[in-house]
């Protein structure tokens, strides 16, 4: 085991030394429950089939979201890269879908469009701004003298797009999505909490904060955490291998 | 051999500013089709605009160009090399080929001016004058009608340059090229005419 793996360990190790002690001290298990206590809930978790079908749908959903938002980003950024117009008229757009809080656009969703389809829409709407901003930067970014090059040469966009294009973005989008997958999970389950659609992760947490299982509702976050980590690495190492198979 | 490009390159009265500054006023020149010229004048002067023009990256703000249209199909040494860091010398080429040049053909040309170590090397990782031989092979392996080279030679040492000389010569295969250099002696080697640009 090398030492950075054995530093981690002993991190976490300390921190949940920290979180069982302040369990312990307070007394107050029905409001911070103790890791050990955690740790049960979510083996009882693990056996129960409404978990499986919960994790399933939230996660199909709020990962639709996320790949809508992941395709056309780079689309649309793509297209406001070759049309200027395209690029001031998604500008107030992309402004307000940053900098509007994400539970305004939940109430909004939840009035116009019910909670079925939620955290798909929410899913979108956090992530398509991060991946089009990372995606015009990268365009922003490409080497000019590349492209002359390509120009005289007379390269197909096939050819430009694999050589020159792809390269200089990829390290833009790949930095773009290391964040999009992470706030598609926050942003698509607090949807879920206030939408409350069935069968969620979200509605699942809501009912564990009603009844105070706080055992259950940090339970369910660590299930959010492992599935959110593994998508995540899953869909990096996917971005990478198309990376490194466009440079050979 | 034949010239690949049949007309000669008739440059006529031709002008480029940017802003106050007039970098051609009214050059005219003609480079002969089929013949390697080359191109020499004091720094400034305005060699590397007047092939930007030629490459078409470029708008000329008035004159003529003779001899090179649309479908000329031009393949160029840059003054910096502009190769795909990312990328082999093999990579760098297989680029701008179109499939009737194979990686066999490629590999035999880029060892007629490189070590064979250098061949499957990322470009990244080669020394100047070996990136700039890279280029050179570059803009003489594609199927073009003219090639145009802007101090092709620079940064290399002379028994380098002489075999880059004697590639460039052995590959022309008739085409036009024109060639900007500093140095008298490289015209020399290259047996070609010189056409001075001067301030006008």
């Amino acid at each position: 085991m090398t030492k950075t793996v054995m530093k981690k360990i002993v991190v976490i190790f300390i921190w949940l030394c920290i979180w069982q002690l302040i369990s312990y001290l307070t007394g107050l298990e029905l409001i911070i429950a103790s890791p050990v206590k955690v740790l049960l809930s979510f083996l009882s978790l693990l056996q129960k089939q409404l978990f499986y079908q919960c994790m399933i749908n939230s996660f199909i959903k709020i990962i639709l979201g996320f790949i809508i938002a992941f395709v056309t980003g780079i689309v649309f950024a793509a297209a406001a890269n070759r049309f200027r117009f395209l690029k001031e008229f998604l500008s107030p757009l992309i402004y307000l879908m940053k900098a509007l809080p994400v539970v305004s656009f939940i109430i909004l969703l939840l009035i116009w469009a019910g909670s079925k389809n939620l955290s798909v829409i929410i899913s979108l709407i956090v992530v398509f701004p991060m991946i089009y901003i990372g995606t015009l930067e990268g365009f922003n970014n490409l080497d000019i003298k590349l492209l002359e090059m390509s120009k005289v040469f007379r390269m197909g966009w096939i050819k430009k797009t694999r050589y020159i294009y792809a390269p200089e973005i990829f390290p833009y989008i790949i930095s773009n999505c290391k964040i999009a997958l992470g706030m598609c999970w926050k942003a698509g389950i607090s949807a879920e909490v206030i939408g409350l659609p069935s069968k969620s992760i979200g509605e699942q947490m809501y009912l564990s904060k009603l009844y105070l299982m706080t055992d259950e509702l940090l339970a369910w976050s660590i299930a959010i955490i492992i599935v959110s980590v593994i998508f995540e690495k899953l869909f990096l190492i996917i971005l990478i291998g198309i990376r490194k198979g466009l440079e050979n | 051999m034949e010239a690949k490009c049949k007309n000669n390159i008739y440059i006529e009265k031709l002008c480029k500013s940017y802003g106050d500054n007039h970098v051609l006023n009214s050059i005219s020149f003609e480079f002969e089709a089929g013949k390697i010229s080359c191109l020499m004048g004091e720094s400034g002067i305005g060699k590397t605009t007047l092939l930007k023009i030629l490459m078409g990256l470029e708008k000329k703000d008035s004159g003529f160009v003779h001899g090179i249209d649309e479908n000329t199909k031009i393949s160029a040494v840059f003054q910096e090399e502009r190769l795909c860091d990312n990328l082999t010398s093999l990579g760098n080429l297989l680029m701008v080929c179109d499939k009737s040049i194979s990686k066999d053909v490629i590999r035999k040309q880029l060892a007629l001016v490189l070590p064979q170590n250098a061949l499957l090397k990322k470009v990244s990782l080669l020394s100047g004058g070996m990136r700039q031989r890279v280029a050179i092979v570059r803009a003489m392996i594609v199927n073009s009608d003219i090639v145009l080279m802007d101090e092709p030679f620079k940064g290399l040492d002379e028994e380098t340059k002489k075999t880059v000389i004697a590639y460039v010569k052995d590959n022309q295969r008739g085409r036009t090229v024109l060639i900007v250099t500093h140095n008298g002696d490289d015209a020399k080697m290259l047996e070609a005419p010189i056409c001075i640009l001067t301030k006008q």
